[in-house]
Parts: C-alpha cells; sequence; structure tokens
C-alpha cells in the first residue's frame, strides 16, 4: 500500500491496529507526511462540504419533455397494448397512411401475379386505400425489390479501427434505402421491419398479407400478395450465439427521436476488441433525407458503445 | 400532490413497471422517481464532465434507461444504488461518445444563473465558488474511475458497499481505489488548500495533527 493511500484508509478508519500503530509512530517523527495527512484530511472535508449542484432553470423542464417521450413509448395506452405500440410510430401520421415495405409488396404482388398495369394502380379516392398504392407505383421504379430484402449480418473475420470503419459506409446495402425520398412515416416502418427481421420478429401488422388487406380489401390481392420478403441475411458462418450477440444490442441503439434503420451488421474485431458493427441509416435533419449513415461499434457481450462514426451521403 | 407521499423509493418504481396498471398512474409513478432523484443524478453527471450540456444529456439519458430498464430492477439492493449505477453507465457511455470531442472548458457551477440572486457576494461565498471550481478542475484531472469513486463516495456520501454494488466491483477494490483517489485529490488540490491558511471555508481542526499517542478520531468518508 503507498503512502497516500496509507493515509486516506487511516483517516478512514480503514487500517488494522498494527498498521495504524506503525503509521503514528512515523506521524510522529515526520513532519511532511503529518502534512500530507493534513492536505488529505482538508480535501476530505473540502469535499464533504461542497455546495449541491444547481441544474439551470429549464433543467426539469427539458427533462420531463424527454421523459414524457420516452414513457410515450414504453407505456401502452390503457386498454390496448397493440395499439399504443403502433401508434408510437405513427403518430402525427393518419390510419390511411401505408408504408413503404407493405406498398412494394402489394404492388410487386399485383404486377407479378394478378398481372395489373402500373396505370391500373392508383384509381379511386385519393385520401383511400388506394391513394397508398398510387404512392406504390411512384416508389416502385426508384425502390427495387432488392430494397425489400432486409438487414444483413456478416459472420466475424475483419478488423477495424477508427480510421477505416468509414470505409463500410460506401457499402452498397446502404444504397437500397440511403436518399430513397423515405417519408417519416416509411422510415419508422422500415426501422421497424428491419429491426424486427434482425430480432428474428415477424413484420408489424402481419406484413405483406395484412397491408394488402388493408389496401385492397379483395380476397385476390390478398391471395395475389407473397409471404413478407423481408428476411434476415447472413453472410459467412454465423452463428445462433452470433445473432444472439447482435440482438442483445440492437434495441438501444434503435431508442432514438427519429427513427433509424438497422441495414448492417458485421461482427468485427475493433482495436483489437471483440464488436459488432452496425450499420443504421438516419435521417439528416440538414438534408431532411434519409441519406446519413451511422456506423455504431459496439462491444459484444456488453454493448458498450466503442465508436462512432456518421456519413452524410 | 403525486399520491406517492410516504411510498418507497422502490414501491414507486414497482407501480411504474406494473403492467396491471394504468397508464397514467405508471407515469406519476415514474414522474415521482424523477422528482427524487433529478437533482442527485445531475450532481453526479456535473461533477463527472464538469459542465452542464453534458451533465444534462446524461442526466436524461439516465432516465430514459431506467424508464426502459426498470424491470430489471431485482430489488436486492437500494433503488438508489441501482440508480447510481444506470447514471455512472450513463455517464460512462457518454463519455465514450464524446471522446473525439473538443473538451468543454470547465463550468462554474453557477455559470448558468442570471445573477439576479446574491447581487453582491460576499468574500466567504466568492471563496467557496473559487474552491468548487478548483475541485472540479482537480476531479477532471482524474481518471474516470477514481473520479467516480470520489462523486459517490466522498461528494454523494455512499458507503462502500454500496457504491460496491453500484459499480459492480469487490469492496476491497472499492476501497483501495477510493483512497488513492483521495490521496491524488489531495496532491492536485494542495497549491489552493492550505490545512493552516484560513482563505478557504474548510473547516480546520486544531486536532489536525495526529498525535503520537493517535487520540485524534479516524475521519474519512462513512465506512
Amino acid at each position: 500500500m503507498e503512502t497516500g493511500e496509507r493515509l486516506a484508509a487511516y483517516l478512514a478508519g480503514e487500517l488494522d491496529v498494527d498498521a495504524t500503530h506503525a503509521l503514528e509512530a512515523e506521524l510522529a517523527r515526520d513532519e511532511r507526511l503529518r502534512a500530507r495527512l493534513d492536505a488529505i484530511r482538508a480535501t476530505d472535508e473540502a469535499l464533504a462540504g461542497l455546495p449541491p449542484i444547481e441544474p439551470p432553470a429549464d433543467f426539469s423542464v427539458r427533462l420531463r419533455d424527454a421523459v414524457a417521450a420516452e414513457l410515450d413509448r414504453q407505456l401502452p395506452a390503457d386498454g390496448d397494448e397493440l395499439t399504443a405500440r403502433r401508434s408510437r410510430r405513427a403518430r402525427g401520421g393518419t390510419a390511411a397512411t401505408r408504408t413503404w415495405w407493405p406498398q412494394v409488396a402489394v404492388a410487386a404482388a399485383v404486377l407479378a401475379v394478378a398481372g395489373i398495369g402500373l396505370s391500373q394502380l392508383g384509381q379511386g379516392d385519393a385520401s383511400g386505400p388506394e391513394a397508398a398504392l398510387d404512392t406504390a407505383t411512384d416508389a416502385m421504379p426508384e425502390m427495387s425489390i432488392q430494397a425489400a430484402s432486409g438487414p444483413t449480418v456478416v459472420a466475424a473475420g475483419r478488423s477495424f479501427d477508427a480510421e477505416n470503419l468509414r470505409d463500410l459506409a460506401d457499402d452498397t446495402r446502404f444504397d437500397e434505402l440511403v436518399d430513397q425520398g423515405l417519408a417519416g412515416t416509411e422510415a419508422e416502418r422500415a426501422a421497424d421491419d428491419f429491426g424486427a427481421a434482425i430480432q428474428g420478429e415477424a413484420p408489424a401488422d402481419g406484413g405483406a398479407m395484412a397491408a394488402a388487406e388493408d389496401a385492397r380489401g379483395t380476397e385476390a390481392a390478398m391471395e395475389a400478395a407473397p409471404a413478407p420478403d423481408i428476411g434476415l441475411r447472413t453472410v459467412g458462418d454465423v452463428s445462433e450465439e452470433d445473432l444472439e450477440a447482435v440482438r442483445e444490442c440492437l434495441p438501444s441503439l434503435l431508442e432514438a427521436q427519429t427513427a433509424v434503420i438497422p441495414v448492417y451488421v458485421e461482427l468485427v474485431t475493433f482495436e483489437g476488441q471483440d464488436a459488432i458493427v452496425y450499420g443504421l441509416v438516419g435521417n439528416d435533419p440538414a438534408a431532411e433525407t434519409y441519406s446519413r449513415v451511422e456506423l455504431w461499434v459496439v462491444g459484444r457481450g456488453d454493448c458498450q458503445v466503442v465508436h462512432f462514426t456518421q456519413v452524410d451521403r | 400532490m403525486s399520491g406517492f407521499e410516504g411510498v418507497s423509493d422502490e414501491e414507486v418504481l414497482a407501480a411504474y413497471a406494473d403492467t396491471s396498471l394504468g397508464r397514467g398512474r405508471r407515469e406519476s409513478a415514474f414522474g415521482e422517481l424523477v422528482t427524487r432523484y433529478e437533482r442527485r443524478v445531475y450532481g453526479i453527471a456535473f461533477r463527472y464532465f464538469g459542465n452542464h450540456a453534458d451533465a444534462q444529456d446524461a442526466t436524461q439519458d439516465t432516465f430514459v434507461q431506467l424508464a426502459r430498464k426498470a424491470d430489471q430492477f431485482r430489488g436486492d439492493s437500494k433503488l438508489s444504488t441501482w440508480i447510481y449505477r444506470v447514471t455512472t453507465n450513463a455517464c460512462n457511455d457518454l463519455g465514450r461518445k464524446m471522446a473525439r470531442r473538443p473538451q468543454l472548458a470547465v463550468e462554474d457551477v453557477d455559470d448558468h444563473r442570471s445573477g439576479t440572486e446574491d447581487e453582491t457576494p460576499t468574500e466567504d461565498l466568492l471563496a467557496g465558488r473559487e474552491l468548487a471550481l478548483e475541485i472540479q478542475r482537480a476531479l477532471l484531472q482524474l481518471d474516470d474511475l477514481s473520479r467516480q469513486l470520489i462523486i459517490l463516495c466522498a461528494i454523494e456520501g455512499q458507503s462502500y458497499a454500496e457504491v460496491s454494488d453500484a459499480l459492480d466491483l469487490p469492496v476491497g477494490t472499492i476501497k483501495s481505489r477510493v483512497f488513492r483517489a483521495r490521496a491524488r485529490l489531495a496532491e492536485l488540490l494542495a497549491p489552493v488548500i492550505d490545512p493552516d491558511d484560513d482563505r478557504f471555508p474548510v473547516p480546520h481542526r486544531p486536532d489536525a495533527g495526529v498525535g503520537p499517542d493517535g487520540t485524534a478520531a479516524p475521519r474519512g468518508p462513512p465506512a
């Protein structure tokens, strides 16, 4: 035990009898040691006498606003947990607003199986369900079916550091979503569905089947809609244990004020540590488009953020 | 009135986590926890970062995490200990995220005040504020763990056992690190805290020098 540690332990009454007597003998003959003891004692007293910190005047209001937003996410509306879960994503939208995946899925299904031309879609009441299909036809040329393929998890094998991590932001998988003109609600839905795919859960609302029912209201459309194709793609030897590690850390990264879409995950070694890189597509507030690629590196197992970088594309 | 007067912290958290209760009641319960802990959490975060902007972010992160993880509280320690744990983790996480950002200057704890109160601060008050600033500067020179230990043990008055729970480290390690941190802090503050100098309002005890008979009562953080 070094001298300073011994003196502090003595002041705290944590030395045993023999050590106490030995130190007191030293103190009796060593003026500098006594001065050091006094300094530690004075510091302890100064610390104990510090006044409480006064937060800024608006702190409490701002904190409560942030807490209210979080509770809005966490707590279901009375009596309807499912509705609450949906409403937190749809807040600000309307019941008629459809989201990007069902639009693509339904449109693709109709085109592929029922043989209906693009020009035949989007007819009727613009405020009704068909309006969504209208939007879907607009989206079709821009968003390939590949865009609906879902997130990718890449097995361990590569090493990164703070310098070369940004190269990952150029991965073509991000191209499927970056700057595709996603609206806020569409992006939120994509965030939900990609997140669900990684977590091994069914897409919200039952995926394309339910979307087809909502949008068309016909049995034919329901039969035509394919099984939801947002699946988790893996590259290399990704074990169930790897996926568990990926799933464990994902939720905290997705819980943000605005939706972020988990597109790409890679198990890596980051500066010598086992880690997981999450590539998220998020909103660039300056451009007001989903054109920001966020790369989060978290420790495998403890989910602690090790590194973060973002690239606006 | 929140309706939680006289209710223990643990019971308030249990009310928030109780899915059989209505949303309004659960929101009220969490609001009560915010009221009880916001200043303590803020104080810890401010001591950790030395500036109000990061302290506010860390405090917000702490309560968001508490809202999300309430069902993980096992009740085998006091709720306050668990909240300290969440707070220190939030500070660590935020600190890591901000690692590449230029450091903000250390702010006076009163920097944000309008100045309408205490128009003519007394000499003692000024000396106290100067001392608080020096202590904050010294705290920021400690490593993260040492700083947290000083904040929790020496400033917040948590017991070694509570800090051991909060930081998930053995009590022996906590004690050893606290003793070293206190000694290091005393070295850093030596130029500004002179036990024989009355400029600062540090209570100076006439018996500060311990005699050979060892009669001076040990003093330090609570054991």
